[in-house]
């Protein structure tokens, strides 16, 4: 059997990996990057109750990825939990970094902003911490470091926090404030810790000011799903699964063709192409909604049908042809905010609808260890 | 009448800057969304018009950006534009217009000995290694008649001509051994443009890749079933931005070698490899896929040929290893591309396919470094002599 | 004390000449400066020529203006120059007529070679033949911005968020209104009334007891992401829809449709409208199905017929009417002006100030044409301070730094509007939620969430309607951030018959051009 998976979002990337975890012969292949980058790692949880996984499923689809990321060297909580975003709300997690805050029960915060990085926590977004945690944070905005300039993204700080003088910059500001926070407050730093250091220099601060100390994701460029991608496409380079870059433009006869000529066999196709944010659905000019590879018609946008449906419009299986993710049709994890366990649901979902249920298919001694741990 | 697609399609996700490895080093890079998109939007203002930035040239042209975009903009190629208005420190003409005919080099590798010290004025790198002179020992230009399966073109790039003769011996006997037909394509010693391009002088890569084209056509036009590269920034060059922003045609298919052999090599010659991995356990193969081969074909094959030979394969996470054609050569690149480079590697080799990625990671790391073909042919020799052996 | 209703383009150039020749004006404002349909066209400076044929009064009149205009307004104009492209033979009788139109009316134009055409507008036409005319491009806000400014120099008022509740008549006679603002009602005397309101000039007239009947219609607009067409390009032929495109800044606009509205709000854009107006652009400019679009937007056009009785509202003329309500059943002392042009709002404002000031008895010579509007100075009792404040980036589409937005006042529209942020390709994607913190630092009293969601529903409206090819994926990359990232509550959001059929309210919103 050969597979070829298309997309290199999560989805995609969780694709490849447990078919290759199977022993199956597998190719991915992306038209560009993926959304990676776009999100800082956490996995949205939503209402388990809509999702079409029994309580079983769900938990042992979880521990897998957490421990598939593990093996990776990304080290992640399990379980249900409270994380922060940069504007001051709350979501529901059920697996997360823990580079990065996450808890079932939030309580008193040190909140730290970089002058400079515009999507650092403000004071006026304490509120609403508050208002969800009912305890007020301790907040502070540490000035900018010597050699800022209006060019540094996120990107750049944590390039900056990667080197010494960066992590000698950043210690020696909170180090001063530290007296002046309660103990036991955990420090919540923008997610700019370093992009290749990163576990590294939290423990160290932690460490220097005796308390646990976590980031909080900013908005794109998203230094956690950066550091997750890197780790991710080298753990697959390892296992000797090609990250074929090109188009994909048609599927046809068991073959996959791409837009330069090259073309291959693939027995099953799962499609991780993402949906309308990732270009797996097109909407054109006039208006005809319709998947990219395939170019079947999905509808047509008009006055009468709205977008609420829209975003919801999508692909299943049809035939050798799986989708996934946010390519997969019903979901809409902005409204749901189940991005994370649409991932995993429709992952196994459609390896499930092309013949491989990773649950339940023991190979090479029974349903975990045959996976690479 | 437009060079490009999708040149207004920038969403502004940052995708681009989250792969730059420039932007990653250098703290006054602007990044790639600020040279590429942003820039060619405000060009387009009459009151921005003529604006160029200091630092453009100081991409690499890697083009990882490009390959990260998911909406299609042409990131690499808008900041290639923008290098080409930007104007060149005087001091550096000379220098850069030698840079970016790398087959005059070629043709004369002696150059390269010329003493770092006097070579400093021109504005080249002093701390960046030079090739030395290295021809293939035989280099055929003749149609070798004899009862094959397949026809096979080897794009002997200037470089590998010069100054990575083994590599190129070692293409010829491995395509020898696999049992297929070879020829070393006239017209290959010139440029593909690649050097111009990257450099910001897009309109001398097209004279000099035409020049090209031209040879190739006459001298093999179908005559060969496909053509081999041996260096990734010559075989996206001859099969994106030829067709795509010249159009031109390199006259029959472009394969990179690595997939070839992963397609064509026949099954004995993978089992000898095996036998041998298998009673001697080697040093690993730390392999690096250039940026460019990772833009136009993809991560994996290197690491599926060290698989197949059953050699223990360390891919490394190097996005952009700094050499990037003539760039490191560059007296103001020196720094960045030796930060880029840096790695800190226990024993072994390095595998890569491009051979001033290969110089320049030698220099790095002190390890050999060089192209898979290399690799190949040294083990299938040692594989030979082992079983003579036994 | 001369009161004048709405700060568009005929307002505030009535009160420039009002305080030109030494009357003291306050405008009044119900929204922003310009949130009317001044701020809702496709910033074309006419030369003329488009009613070449059809309406040679609007075509002397624009001809007239676009040189006068091009001398005071420097500023505000991007004297690109334009093109009328013939794209079918078919319209070859047309051509004759405008030839012989522009001629008469001494336009100047020339033939252009078809070979130089694609290289003089930067794109391919589809053009059987072309001739350039001296069209522009005009910067509306920032045009009036500066009278504005002027206006405030010489000591006129202008009052936003204040509406026209009621007028004070005495012997048939205005004596003062009585005004609406954010501080509640007041009475202002007044000697004299001007209507200035645009669409809304029917409901202002009604307050002044006698109506005047509009014939509104409305036009639809697409901006497309980039510049991607450096003059303006007209197609030649008689007037009809999707035949104007315009470059702006840093994005092009192709306009527009007539339809005919009853109520002077400017319509959601229907998304069928969008898709048959973006295939009209092919006719003219074949390859701008590939241009990005970026968001529509409407704009509500205060014709009006008078007497004539056509339902076509391109039968309409584009000319204007000073109204003077004494002259019908009004008071003494209440003016309207209705109908008109961009181009032509300053002889428009001249007219009128003519018929007020031999109403009031005063005559002076107008001398908007000659007095050019200025930037004003710098302040030089301020010193210049040696840290230039916030340098951090904000908005990355258009570059706008945190001092920037510090410096702006007034409400987050005005910051909008004032250093265009989230007007670039991401619509605000990444800059809302930034701006909207500092404008929440700076006005402590105002609500972070509340602020955020209006902002964003207010950018959706033009976004959604456009949310077309790669469009569609920055508002679903928008959506994402919004929610996944930034965990901003949610609202299902509504379906575009929804909105296209409930007239909008708050219409202080568009893309101010």
């Amino acid at each position: 059997m050969s597979w070829t998976v298309i997309g290199r979002g999560p989805a995609g990337l969780l694709a490849a990996s447990l078919l290759n975890m199977h022993g199956e012969e597998c190719r991915l292949v992306a038209a560009h990057e993926g959304t990676m980058a776009l999100w800082s790692g956490v996995m949205d949880r939503g209402d388990p109750e809509l999702l079409p996984l029994n309580a079983e499923e769900w938990q042992t689809l979880w521990t897998l990825l957490s421990r598939l990321w593990g093996s990776m060297g990304i080290e992640t909580r399990l379980g249900p939990a409270l994380t922060l975003s940069c504007t001051g709300s709350l979501k529901a997690t059920f697996l997360c970094p823990t580079w990065q805050y996450c808890t079932p029960d939030p309580g008193p915060l040190w909140i730290v902003a970089f002058e400079g990085l515009p999507d650092s926590l403000q004071d006026i977004h304490l509120s609403a911490i508050e208002a969800a945690t009912g305890h007020s944070p301790f907040w502070q905005r540490l000035p900018r470091p010597p050699g800022w300039d209006d060019s540094w993204t996120a990107v750049r700080w944590a390039s900056f926090i990667d080197q010494t003088e960066g992590k000698f910059w950043l210690k020696t500001l909170l180090q001063d404030l530290n007296p002046r926070v309660p103990a036991g407050w955990p420090l919540l730093l923008p997610q700019v810790i370093g992009r290749i250091r990163t576990g590294e220099i939290l423990r160290e601060i932690g460490r220097d000011l005796r308390r646990p100390v976590f980031e909080y994701p900013l908005v794109m460029p998203s230094l956690g799903g950066m550091r997750i991608r890197d780790l991710w496409q080298a753990w697959l380079r390892n296992r000797g699964v090609p990250l074929i870059s090109g188009s994909v433009t048609e599927y046809l006869k068991h073959r996959i063709h791409l837009d330069d000529g090259r073309s291959w066999g693939a027995d099953h196709v799962l499609m991780a192409t993402g949906g309308i944010l990732g270009g797996g659905i097109k909407v054109l000019p006039n208006g005809v909604v319709e998947e990219a590879i395939t170019h079947r018609a999905l509808g047509q946008i008009t006055a009468e049908t709205g977008w609420g449906p829209v975003f919801r419009w999508g692909s299943e299986a049809n035939g050798s042809l799986s989708a996934c993710g946010r390519q997969r049709s019903g979901w809409d994890p902005d409204r749901d905010r189940n991005g994370g366990a649409m991932i995993l649901a429709t992952v196994y979902q459609a390896l499930r609808e092309q013949g491989l249920n990773i649950l339940t298919v023991p190979r090479k001694g029974g349903l975990m260890s045959h996976a690479g741990f | 009448m437009r060079d490009f697609d999708f040149e207004d399609a920038c969403v502004n996700c940052s995708a681009c800057v989250s792969v730059c490895p420039v932007y990653a080093r250098d703290f006054r890079f602007p990044g790639p969304k600020v040279l590429g998109p942003e820039w060619w939007r405000d060009s387009q203002d009459s009151r921005t018009e003529g604006q160029t930035s200091e630092f453009v040239d100081d991409c690499t042209f890697c083009q990882l950006c490009e390959d990260a975009c998911p909406v299609g903009v042409p990131v690499a190629h808008l900041i290639a534009e923008h290098k080409r208005r930007q104007a060149k420190p005087a001091r550096y003409r000379w220098r850069d217009y030698l840079l970016a005919h790398p087959h005059w080099i070629a043709r004369f590798p002696q150059i390269t000995r010329v003493p770092r010290k006097w070579t400093k004025v021109l504005g080249l790198s002093t701390r960046t290694p030079w090739p030395s002179p290295n021809r293939p020992a035989k280099v055929t230009h003749d149609l070798l008649v004899r009862e094959k399966s397949m026809r096979v073109g080897v794009y002997g790039d200037c470089y590998t001509e010069a100054f990575d003769g083994p590599v190129l011996d070692a293409v010829i006997a491995l395509l020898e051994a696999w049992g297929y037909e070879s020829i070393v394509m006239p017209g290959a010693g010139s440029c593909c443009g690649a050097a111009a391009y990257a450099a910001g002088n897009a309109e001398l890569g097209r004279r000099i890749a035409s020049a090209t084209a031209e040879r190739l056509r006459r001298a093999n036009g179908d005559t060969v079933d496909l053509m081999l590269t041996l260096n990734a920034t010559c075989d996206s060059t001859l099969r994106e931005e030829w067709p795509r922003f010249w159009h031109l045609s390199a006259s029959c298919e472009v394969v990179p070698f690595t997939e070839f052999a992963l397609e064509y090599a026949p099954l004995e010659f993978w089992h000898l490899l095996q036998r041998l991995s298998s009673d001697k356990p080697d040093l690993p193969y730390y392999v690096h896929t250039t940026c460019r081969s990772r833009v136009s074909r993809g991560t994996g094959w290197m690491e599926q040929i060290g698989q197949r030979a059953r050699w223990t394969v360390k891919p490394l996470m190097l996005a952009c290893c700094g050499a990037a054609g003539s760039y490191a050569f560059k007296a103001e690149h020196e720094e960045l591309a030796r930060e880029m480079g840096q790695l800190a590697l226990d024993e072994g080799r390095v595998m890569t396919d491009s051979g001033t990625c290969a110089l320049h990671l030698q220099g790095m790391t002190g390890l050999k470094a060089s192209h898979p073909a290399y690799w190949l042919y040294k083990a299938y020799r040692e594989a030979q002599e082992h079983v003579k052996v036994v | 004390m001369v009161i004048v209703v709405g700060a568009g383009a005929t307002g505030l150039g009535i009160a420039w000449d009002l305080v030109l020749r030494g009357i003291r004006v306050t405008v009044i404002e119900q929204g922003e400066v310009g949130s009317g349909t001044s701020g809702r066209f496709h910033g074309l400076l006419h030369s003329g020529a488009r009613y070449a044929v059809t309406d040679p009064v609007a075509a002397e009149d624009c001809w007239h203006e676009n040189q006068v205009l091009k001398r005071i307004a420097a500023a505000a104009i991007d004297d690109t120059g334009g093109y009328f492209v013939q794209t079918h033979e078919s319209d070859e009788a047309y051509r004759i007529r405008w030839e012989q139109g522009m001629r008469q009316m001494g336009i100047p134009y020339r033939a252009e070679a078809l070979g130089t055409l694609s290289r003089a507008t930067g794109e391919s036409l589809a053009a059987f033949r072309a001739f350039y005319v001296p069209d522009a491009v005009l910067e509306g806000f920032r045009l009036l911005q500066l009278l504005q400014q002027n206006i405030r120099l010489l000591g006129g008022d202008v009052l936003v968020h204040t509406r026209l509740a009621g007028v004070n008549t005495h012997g048939g006679t205005v004596r003062g209104v009585l005004v609406e603002g954010p501080d509640g009602q007041r009475e202002m005397a007044a000697d004299v009334l001007i209507n200035a309101a645009g669409p809304w000039a029917q409901n202002v007239s009604a307050l002044i007891g006698d109506k005047l009947s509009l014939q509104l219609s409305y036009g639809l607009m697409l901006i497309f992401a980039q510049r991607r067409i450096k003059t303006v390009v007209n197609r030649l032929r008689e007037p009809g829809d999707g035949d104007i495109i315009v470059p702006h800044r840093e994005v092009a606009i192709l306009g527009t449709t007539d339809i005919a509205v009853d109520e002077p709000d400017a319509p959601q854009p229907p998304i069928d409208d969008v898709i048959k107006l973006w295939q009209l652009g092919k006719d003219m400019v074949p390859g701008i199905e590939n241009w990005r679009v970026l968001r529509a937007f409407t704009g509500v056009r205060p014709l009006y017929a008078g007497t004539a009785n056509t339902s076509d509202p391109r039968q309409v003329s584009r000319d204007f009417k000073v109204i003077d309500h004494k002259t019908r059943q009004g008071p003494e002392g209440a003016f309207s002006v209705v109908g008109g042009k961009w181009t032509t709002f300053r002889l428009m404002a001249e007219h009128c100030v003519d018929d007020v000031c031999r109403y009031l008895g005063a005559y002076t010579p107008c001398r908007t044409d000659r007095v050019p509007l200025r930037p004003p100075q710098p302040d030089l009792h301020q010193p210049i301070s040696p840290e230039p404040g916030d340098q951090t980036i904000y908005c990355e589409c258009e570059s706008v730094k945190g001092h920037q937005l510090q410096a702006m006042d007034g409400s987050l529209d005005n910051w909008r509007t004032g250093t265009w942020f989230s007007m670039g390709p991401c619509q605000g994607t990444v800059c809302a939620h930034r701006a909207v913190t500092l404008y929440c630092q700076k006005n402590p009293g105002e609500d972070y969430a509340s602020q955020l969601r209006h902002f964003r529903h207010e950018r959706e409206k033009g976004m959604q309607a456009a949310a077309l090819g790669i469009n569609a994926r920055q508002w679903a990359l928008q959506k994402a951030v919004r929610f996944q990232t930034l965990g901003e509550s949610w609202d299902e959001p509504k379906g575009v018959a929804d909105i296209a059929t409930r007239p909008e309210k708050d219409s202080e919103e568009e893309y101010r051009t």
